[in-house]
């Protein structure tokens, strides 16, 4: 009678420091989550660069921003080689391609402005896109899809 | 353990961890805050006092140039451009101390306050055996300061600025805007009783230009004549576009606090709840900046500090659709957008025709900027190539910029510089 209750006290308690431990474990990736993303926000911001972009376009991508109060996403770009460059801007029919790192299905593009007849070389320009259902937001990362080549992991101010 | 105590604790922890994994996932994120422009980001305080430094730094325009800027700042906080907006009560004594860090002499004038004065004598023009030195006393090179009084002239929008080599420290970025409220009406632009308006809607244009080459000189300390300037950048409130739709203190502009973008919801005549936003246009320049916001009328019902109105008080406020402000001049508008045709995305949707081709291409480039997006959603017409038509929620945008279009340019690649955009979201508002 006794090993059976306490047999049914162990397996419950068992159970108990499962649920536990799986909550504790999970609280714990949360605040490390929630942390680390706060500490993200601090860091000097940084744009991964890529060189088989960087070749066949002729730009350097510098900024992903959110502003016009989250409806519109600012891309900004350093022209490398001129010719390249504005080859690059003259393509409205393959303007970058947005999508964020966050949440899948979030591919979009929207207005694009384009500047000027010849782009300089160490200028920077940039490009509007319509925040498609607030697909992209600050603090996160997307990745700028253009030319077939990916650049990934651009923080977004 | 305690063997009387673990059952409820075991019972009551899995609850707990459970809300704060809730309430850590739920925590808002530190980097997605501060990213709307309501309201006017003011320096004021019950004294009426205020510190400011003269001194140097730098701005970045949005083409990855940097320039060397004097500015106004408040003592406490690092070098900002254009100086911080103060707001005042009409007839209240305002002191404002000036503490010089440039290298040469600057002072401060207060066009439209009343009773100035400076170290506590009357604020007078200053001037050496080779004529007039400064239109007010001044503060000596690197540590000089001077104490400003006056009391707040009439309810309005006006400029503070350099009174020494005025010419030149004008250009270099020595400004600000001193707004004054109607004492008790802080939602009311003057005294009139139609110029009530949506506190979380008013903004400032403080609309300057930039000859970097002048920038330059100063800064390696060489002469340069200053009547043969060439402006190349052009700000609103020290910032360019793209850089004045970003958000009022984006990380990105240290140093260019304010940004411009009206942000409103359709205006509902009657609805004691809707009110029109105000904006405040002040031009710190030396030519007119033709300033035309697209779409949509402003009411001009203040000019340099006075209510448009005419005898007896009648209201003679009239709407532009070009807002055409002079050196030194200020004018505030009302900004509200009325859904006249009611709108519907699926009843009645805003027609959006596809231009004809020669009207998509702007300008002497082969710029473009055309979003073809319905307002409040709906089925979208026709696209041009590379143009989609999603947006966030359903708002639409309405751009605004210097008619002069050279002025809506960053160094002559347009479009640029003196621009930004009104947006307008559904009456529903826009969920973030």
């Amino acid at each position: 009678m006794l090993q059976r209750k306490l047999g049914e006290w162990w397996r419950r308690g068992a159970v108990r420091i499962a649920v536990l431990t799986v909550l504790v474990l999970t609280f714990a990736a949360v605040l490390t989550w929630r942390v680390q993303s706060s500490a993200d926000a601090g860091k000097p911001y940084q744009v991964p660069q890529d060189r088989q972009l960087e070749s066949s376009l002729g730009i350097r991508i510098a900024q992903a921003a959110v502003v016009a109060d989250g409806g519109i996403v600012e891309l900004r770009y350093t022209v490398l080689d001129g010719q390249k460059a504005s080859k690059f801007q003259n393509d409205v029919h393959h303007p970058p391609v947005l999508r964020s790192e966050r949440r899948k299905g979030d591919v979009y593009r929207a207005a694009l402005m384009k500047q000027g007849h010849e782009l300089r070389p160490g200028q920077t320009y940039y490009i509007l896109y319509l925040n498609n259902g607030n697909a992209i937001r600050s603090g996160e990362t997307l990745e700028v899809d253009a030319g077939g080549a990916k650049l990934q992991h651009v923080p977004v101010r | 353990m305690n063997p009387t105590r673990s059952p409820r604790f075991t019972s009551a922890a899995p609850v707990v961890l459970a809300v704060a994994i809730v309430v850590a996932l739920t925590m808002p994120m530190p980097s997605a805050a501060a990213a709307t422009t309501d309201g006017l980001p003011c320096e004021a305080n019950s004294a009426n006092t205020f510190s400011l430094d003269a001194k140097a730094g730098y701005v970045s325009t949005p083409d990855g140039n940097s320039i060397y800027m004097w500015s106004y700042s408040s003592s406490t906080k690092a070098f900002q451009l254009p100086g911080p907006m103060l707001c005042v009560d009409s007839g209240v004594t305002v002191t404002v101390v000036l503490h010089n860090t440039l290298p040469e002499a600057t002072s401060i004038v207060f066009p439209g306050q009343h009773h100035q004065r400076a170290n506590g004598h009357p604020a007078q023009p200053q001037a050496d055996t080779t004529g007039l030195t400064s239109l007010t006393d001044a503060a000596a090179p690197l540590t000089g300061s001077v104490t400003y009084t006056f009391t707040a002239g009439s309810p309005g929008t006006y400029l503070y600025e350099s009174g020494t080599d005025v010419a030149k420290q004008r250009e270099m970025g020595l400004s600000g805007a001193l707004v004054v409220r109607p004492p008790g009406q802080p939602d009311h632009a003057n005294g009139r009783a139609d110029s009530a308006f949506d506190l979380n809607r008013e903004y400032v244009y403080l609309l300057s230009e930039v000859d970097p080459d002048l920038h330059l000189a100063v800064e390696r300390k060489r002469a340069f004549d200053v009547t043969k300037t060439k402006a190349r950048y052009f700000f609103i409130n020290g910032r360019s576009m793209p850089d004045t739709i970003a958000p009022t203190g984006a990380a990105w502009l240290p140093n260019q606090p304010y940004g411009s973008l009206v942000h409103l919801k359709p205006f509902v005549p009657g609805d004691p709840d809707s009110r029109p936003a105000l904006v405040r246009y002040l031009n710190a320049g030396s030519v007119n900046y033709p300033f035309h916001p697209h779409g949509n009328d402003q009411r001009v019902i203040t000019e340099d500090g006075q209510p448009v109105q005419g005898a007896g008080g009648s209201d003679a406020s009239y709407d532009k659709f070009l807002i055409d402000i002079g050196p030194g001049q200020s004018a505030d508008t009302l900004d509200q957008w009325v859904d006249a045709e009611h709108w519907n995305g699926e009843t009645n949707p805003i027609p959006v025709p596809l231009p004809q081709l020669q009207d998509q291409i702007v300008g002497p480039g082969t710029e473009t900027w055309f979003s073809e997006n319905p307002y409040l959603g709906g089925q979208p017409g026709e696209v041009p190539a590379g143009v989609v038509r999603n947006n966030q929620c359903g708002e639409y945008y309405m751009v605004a910029h210097s008619h002069a279009l050279e002025q809506a340019t960053n160094y002559g690649a347009s479009f640029g510089g003196m621009m930004t955009l009104v947006r307008i979201d559904p009456a529903a508002g826009c969920p973030s």
